[in-house]
């Protein structure tokens, strides 16, 4: 059976959620390094 | 979740085939996610109201006691639930789904809880964890693989349950699902059940760990190797105190680097064994050995990448407490543990809004039995591993 044959198959969750881990791990640092220099502080944060 | 969001919505998807509503437009469907990620902004806020008023207004009254014990995610998750039989009944919850994103929202939760784990703390406890990881791992996958082969269920869904409980729940299952090319609708019900069976363990684990006296690091490292989704790991060892929190998300950072490897292991034995001719047709890739490019590749693939991000926060942050002053380092560190708070009560409210019951009634009881057959074994096994592994170990 070819990949075009396979209606149901669940790689379409892959391609996205592999972008998603690299998305949440570069935001995840982002906000540490805008802590760690000051960017952000306790007061800022509801 | 990249697993769980996206299963999550897709759990939804694939549970009713040929829906009766037509798709919105990309401009109304980017409307609806919009409105989601409102709903969930604001039941999070709500949880951090909550957290601050039940106690002060129960303070020297008969409840006042169990209020202040009730920590952060209970609310979030309970809130969670009430917001997704809502959202159900007015019928608007599906549009919504892809601002549920429970994995996106505890990944960065992670990353920022790398801030406040002393680098020192992950190297002493890597050992145990990798050592309790293979361990458990072996053990739960070759229980569920035997059970579930026992019952006659589908060497597909036999994959994708072993994987689920034995590693880290729904993102497991969504790397097994694509190494062995199930179907969704057995992706979708493997999403359920494990969100099904997490939800009671995050309650359950840190109060039968209280009652049979566990130690803080014990107590963390049953709470990581036992409950199967990486977002319930982290409420539960939030309910059971920080220190528990932070032995629990090493252990369960450790079982999710192990995820590539079962994924290209299950790839080679649905190549061989089990569908021989699925597996040559896979990418015209004739066939796979261990060790080469291709197997390689995976496993960087299904690497989960924020294992990195949790690992450079903590080097970082603890390179800084040798080299700043304390009174300039803690409010950092304070703005990063908010920020962490935030990100986890948000991953908790979703795990509510996202959850969706409707495919466990179409698959029957079997997957069910396998499923509370291998949580027994992993509850078991896994506090005899975190007793003999971490008994002794100091923060």
């Amino acid at each position: 059976m070819s990949r075009t044959e396979r209606p149901d198959h669940p790689d379409d969750h892959k391609r996205f959620s592999l972008g998603e881990d690299w998305i949440a791990t570069l935001v995840g640092l982002v906000l540490f390094t805008a802590c760690m220099v000051g960017l952000i502080s306790p007061e800022l944060i509801p | 979740m990249s697993a769980t969001g996206t299963t999550g919505s897709d759990a939804g998807t694939a549970t009713a085939p040929g829906a009766s509503s037509p798709a919105p437009t990309p401009r109304a469907a980017v409307g609806w996610t919009l409105a989601g990620l409102v709903i969930v902004l604001a039941l999070a806020w709500l949880v951090s109201v909550l957290t601050d008023l039940v106690p002060a207004l129960t303070e020297g009254t008969g409840v006042g006691r169990v209020a202040e014990s009730i920590e952060y995610p209970v609310y979030a998750i309970a809130l969670g639930f009430l917001g997704n039989a809502v959202l159900s009944l007015t019928g608007v919850r599906r549009r919504m789904a892809a601002a549920f994103r429970t994995e996106l929202f505890i990944k960065v939760g992670l990353v920022l809880l790398g801030a406040t784990v002393n680098f020192a703390v992950v190297v002493r406890a890597a050992g145990p964890a990798v050592l309790q990881a293979i361990l458990l791992i072996t053990v739960v996958f070759a229980f569920t693989w035997w059970f579930a082969g026992l019952l006659g269920l589908d060497d597909k869904l036999r994959a994708l349950l072993a994987t689920a409980l034995s590693i880290c729940g729904v993102s497991a299952a969504v790397a097994a699902a694509g190494a062995v090319e199930a179907r969704k609708e057995q992706l979708a019900y493997t999403a359920t059940l494990v969100i099904v069976f997490a939800v009671p363990s995050i309650f359950l684990l840190p109060w039968l760990a209280g009652l049979l006296g566990l130690s803080p690091a014990v107590t963390g490292a049953w709470i990581g190797g036992n409950i199967d989704t990486t977002a319930a790991v982290t409420a539960a060892g939030a309910v059971a105190g920080e220190q528990p929190l932070q032995i629990a998300s090493i252990v369960k950072v450790t079982q999710n680097a192990l995820l590539g490897i079962v994924a290209v292991l299950l790839t080679l034995y649905f190549s061989f064994k089990v569908a021989p001719g699925a597996g040559k047709a896979e990418a015209g890739s004739g066939t796979r050995r261990v060790g080469d490019r291709r197997s390689l590749a995976m496993l960087w693939e299904r690497f989960p990448k924020f294992v990195l991000g949790f690992l450079l926060a903590s080097v970082v942050a603890t390179v800084l407490a040798e080299s700043l002053p304390e009174a300039a380092l803690e409010p950092r560190l304070d703005a990063a543990k908010e920020l962490q708070t935030w990100a986890l009560t948000l991953a908790f409210v979703s795990i509510g809004l996202e959850f969706n019951a409707s495919s466990i009634r179409e698959s029957g009881w079997k997957p069910i039995v396998v499923f509370a057959a291998a949580t027994v074994v992993n509850l078991v096994v896994g506090l005899g591993l975190a007793l003999l592994l971490f008994r002794g170990f100091t923060f």
